[in-house]
């Protein structure tokens, strides 16, 4: 070690402290699938005006109208009964799944992670009062206010701007989502409040907003991230129920909710018009919590082999 | 006679509410009960006792992390607890801590460098970063760690090295007395006696006054001047050291003396 004096007690060699981390990822399987299909569809969802053969609301009229249309070379999963090319707007559809449930984990997220710290740092009749507001909203029925409140946007009919629509969507579910993460960020808060560098910081001067962003934030980020990746699944879910039953983002927009939704009247004659969206939609779900499982395990020291 | 001790401890009392069923009394558990002491400057007053006995609650009450119940505590005079704003964030740089778990003293998301430096910037120790970071190299070598260390994070290092760390924390700025809680409890034997020979070197470079809070009274005999010894809240026995050790007034005391495990030979 150069520079130091004899006296000097010598350092170890330095680990980087992200290899473990994924060391640990690299050997669970199902982990690494899922990160490989879960960036996948982040890289279509970025690149599906390229990927995608045709506009999501383009409309084949010439030989494909009023009946969905099986696949041939230019369509290769057929159109639907508009006669638009089902591969198109099943990537499209990524990007609207990805795009609504990252920006409502962004709002819920936020505000979850400010509550739940305050509430855990603060303690004492501050945390009772969120805690017990993080209940209510706990027990509070999601969908039907995120019904409700696209209903009632949507009561101005067609002249509705898309655009209002789709911060309907944000605000509904987002104002909604934030009881999970809340809750965990305030149990996290709680414990590192105690530990000793967060006294050592009080005791040398930092202030209660200093202590919360450099101390304890950063200290309960694994714990978040997991977090996000689960609700990001559920939130897909939520968008597609929303979609489903009309009230999620506005036609023409292709989301996997919506193509289900106006697949049903061909459920019979043209199943896989429902087949497909219904795939993605139950893989990416399924793909999102295995990553949160096996996030969970590889931040977790305790269950290191 | 002497002058204004440094820090003078009165009657001080911490009560913590115990919760009990819905519709029982309020009842409280009396921690720390009328304690009082004082510590002159560039002196060390030990605080002893078993865990549970209200030490360490007394040391946040001195630092000003806890409220007291009653009583107060005084600073060069004047009363610490009533401060506010700019003049209790003056006192933070007058007084430091020094913790027992040196895992759970450093966090563990911040480099040594970004550690040593926080203190220098709230308190406007330093013109500039490269400044600061030169103080946060030159704490370092005061604590006998090589300025490599720097851009470290503290995973890196073992207990001995951290809590060489979270002593140049401290340091960091610049305190004229430092609460050391147990700080070598949790060390190995070999390295304990390193830690303590390093804090006695730098009261004596620095004219440091230290409260020493130990359940080990061995490690007292080598670092106090003066001694105390509590036992549920309350202080049973004072004295010098030589006093306490020759001759120990309490059965209480007595056993603790009996209890010790003896590093005290290695260290002399």
């Amino acid at each position: 070690m150069s520079g130091s004096s004899p006296g000097m007690t010598a350092l170890r060699e330095p680990v980087n402290p992200s290899s473990a981390f994924w060391r640990r990822l690299r050997h669970h399987r199902v982990a690494l699938v899922c990160l490989l299909y879960v960036s996948a569809l982040a890289l279509i969802a970025l690149l599906a005006d390229v990927l995608a053969p045709y506009d999501y609301a383009f409309q084949d009229t010439r030989r494909y109208a009023s009946l969905p249309a099986p696949p041939d070379a230019r369509h290769l999963l057929g159109t639907d009964h508009l006669g638009r090319d089902l591969l198109s707007r099943l990537l499209h559809g990524a990007r609207v799944s990805l795009t609504v449930s990252l920006v409502v984990v962004l709002i819920s997220a936020s505000i979850g992670i400010t509550l739940g710290l305050i509430a855990g740092y603060r303690g004492g009749r501050t945390d009772l009062l969120l805690m017990r507001a993080t209940d209510v909203m706990f027990a509070f029925p999601d969908l039907l206010f995120a019904i409700l409140l696209s209903a009632i946007v949507r009561s101005g009919g067609t002249a509705v701007p898309a655009w209002l629509i789709f911060l309907t969507l944000f605000a509904s579910l987002g104002l909604v989502a934030w009881p999970g993460m809340a809750r965990l960020v305030r149990g996290q808060a709680l414990a590192l409040r105690e530990r000793e560098f967060v006294e050592a910081a009080r005791a040398i001067g930092v202030r209660d907003t200093m202590i919360l962003r450099r101390h304890l934030l950063p200290n309960l980020l694994g714990p978040v991230i997991v977090q996000v990746t689960q609700d990001v699944a559920g939130l897909i879910l939520a968008e597609a129920t929303l979609s489903f039953l009309g009230l999620g983002v506005p036609p023409p927009f292709a989301s996997w909710g919506r193509m289900i939704f106006e697949a049903l009247p061909y459920m019979h004659s043209h199943p896989m018009l429902l087949v497909y969206p219904g795939l993605a939609l139950a893989l990416t779900v399924m793909a999102f919590n295995f990553l949160g499982d096996a996030l969970r395990d590889a931040l977790d020291p305790r269950l290191r082999q | 006679m002497t002058a204004t001790p440094l820090i003078s401890v009165r009657n001080l009392v911490k009560e913590f509410p115990v919760r009990r069923g819905l519709f029982t009394k309020r009842q409280v558990k009396v921690a720390v009960d009328g304690v009082s002491f004082d510590i002159q400057q560039g002196t060390t007053f030990a605080l002893v006792g078993e865990s549970g006995s209200g030490k360490t609650t007394v040391g946040l009450m001195v630092l000003d992390l806890l409220p007291p119940t009653r009583g107060e505590v005084l600073y060069a005079g004047e009363p610490i607890h009533a401060r506010k704003g700019r003049e209790r964030l003056a006192l933070r740089r007058q007084m430091q801590v020094v913790f027992q778990d040196p895992y759970a003293s450093l966090n563990a998301r911040m480099t040594v460098a970004e550690a040593l430096t926080e203190g220098m910037m709230i308190h406007r120790i330093g013109a500039s970063a490269r400044e600061r970071r030169e103080r946060a190299a030159e704490l370092l070598r005061q604590v006998n760690l090589p300025p490599e260390a720097l851009d470290r994070y503290p995973h890196e290092f073992s207990g001995g090295q951290r809590q060489r760390i979270a002593i140049a924390r401290a340091l960091s700025v610049e305190p004229g007395f430092i609460v050391l809680d147990e700080p070598t409890s949790a060390l190995d034997v070999s390295v304990q006696s390193q830690v303590l020979n390093l804090l006695r070197q730098l009261q004596q470079d620095l004219g440091l006054t230290y409260l020493f809070i130990t359940h080990n009274l061995d490690v007292v005999g080598y670092m106090a001047d003066e001694v105390a010894v509590m036992e549920r809240g309350r202080i049973v026995e004072r004295g010098t050291v030589d006093e306490i050790f020759d001759n120990p007034q309490q059965e209480y005391t007595r056993r603790l003396l009996a209890a010790v495990p003896s590093v005290e030979a290695a260290l002399r």
